[in-house]
């Protein structure tokens, strides 16, 4: 039990520890050592590292460093567009967004594996249709095609075929754009500055 | 009450005392049980604020005082908590 009193203390901010440890393990020594204190002392200890500005340079700092980081290392989507000067067919486009228009790409591609057991078919495609494939009317008769995926090259195939389906030519290009979901950014900043954080407080000082 | 830091001022009110024996001493006259980790956080904000100070002591129980500041805001707020009783109070025997 007194081992486990030592391991909790140590969990405490170094500047606390410097300070405090001696006197707190002779406080517990006389109280005698009760899992209700150990629970005490590691909620106490919590909140310690919680009260110490280091907490919060950490959150900014780190946060800031991973969030970036993670910008230019792992988007988590890629937007492949095509433009083009088009007129834009009413019965082309219902074609194609038509339930075998996207459920042959749905097949093609072997896009939405994780929908495929737990959604119907029907629901995948409305997905599809209303959340990654746009396809928009630009000012001077010019039609823009995108298709977003995780998967850069299946982003890039998709809208390929997207635009020679809607008449775009033989092999139009897309370009693809990475996309980002800024509060998983934020969310995984926040838990590696915390982390960096408590982990720091246990070996420096810096207030 | 059972604000932590008031009751490590109220103990202390009385003369100086390491960690364990304003435990003790905080259970008794009011029912109170601060754990160990309780009492320390206490301690360390009212520290912070200078409103106890560590004596210099050969041992590892390290004895705390009151200094002047903490006599004063332990004044304050049991004033302030007075207050409350009596209005409380009052208010019973009225309703």
């Amino acid at each position: 039990m007194k081992h486990l009193f030592r391991i909790v203390i140590a969990l405490y901010p170094a500047h606390w520890r410097q300070r405090y440890e001696a006197e707190m393990m002779a406080l517990i020594e006389d109280s005698g050592y009760r899992a209700k204190d150990l629970a005490n002392l590691l909620l106490s200890a919590v909140g310690a590292h919680v009260r110490s500005p280091i907490l919060l340079y950490s959150w900014v700092f780190s946060g800031l460093l991973f969030g970036t980081a993670m910008l230019w290392v792992v988007p988590q989507h890629y937007k492949a567009s095509v433009e083009a000067q088009l007129k834009l067919e009413p019965a082309t486009v219902s074609s194609m967004m038509s339930h075998e228009g996207l459920g042959f790409l749905i097949q093609a591609y072997g896009l939405y594996p994780r929908w495929q057991n737990t959604r119907s078919l029907d629901e995948v495609i409305t997905q599809m249709r209303t959340r990654d494939v746009q396809i928009e009317a630009l000012p001077g008769s010019r039609v823009r095609v995108a298709f977003t995926h995780p998967d850069p090259k299946v982003a890039t195939d998709v809208a390929r075929d997207l635009a020679i389906e809607l008449g775009f030519g033989a092999s139009p290009s897309p370009v693809l754009q990475p996309l980002y979901k800024v509060w998983l950014l934020v969310v995984a900043g926040l838990i590696v500055g915390t982390s960096a954080g408590f982990w720091l407080q246990r070996f420096v000082r810096i207030t | 009450m059972n604000d932590p830091t008031l009751l490590v001022l109220s103990s202390l009110a009385d003369g100086d005392k390491h960690g364990y024996a304003i435990m003790q001493d905080v259970e008794v006259f009011s029912g109170v049980k601060l754990g160990p980790g309780t009492l320390y956080g206490a301690i360390t904000r009212l520290e912070e604020r200078g409103w106890i100070r560590g004596l210099r002591s050969g041992d590892r129980r390290q004895p705390y005082t009151l200094t002047g500041e903490g006599r004063a805001h332990l004044a304050e707020a049991l004033a302030k908590i007075e207050s409350i009783l009596r209005v409380g109070k009052r208010r019973l025997k009225t309703a």
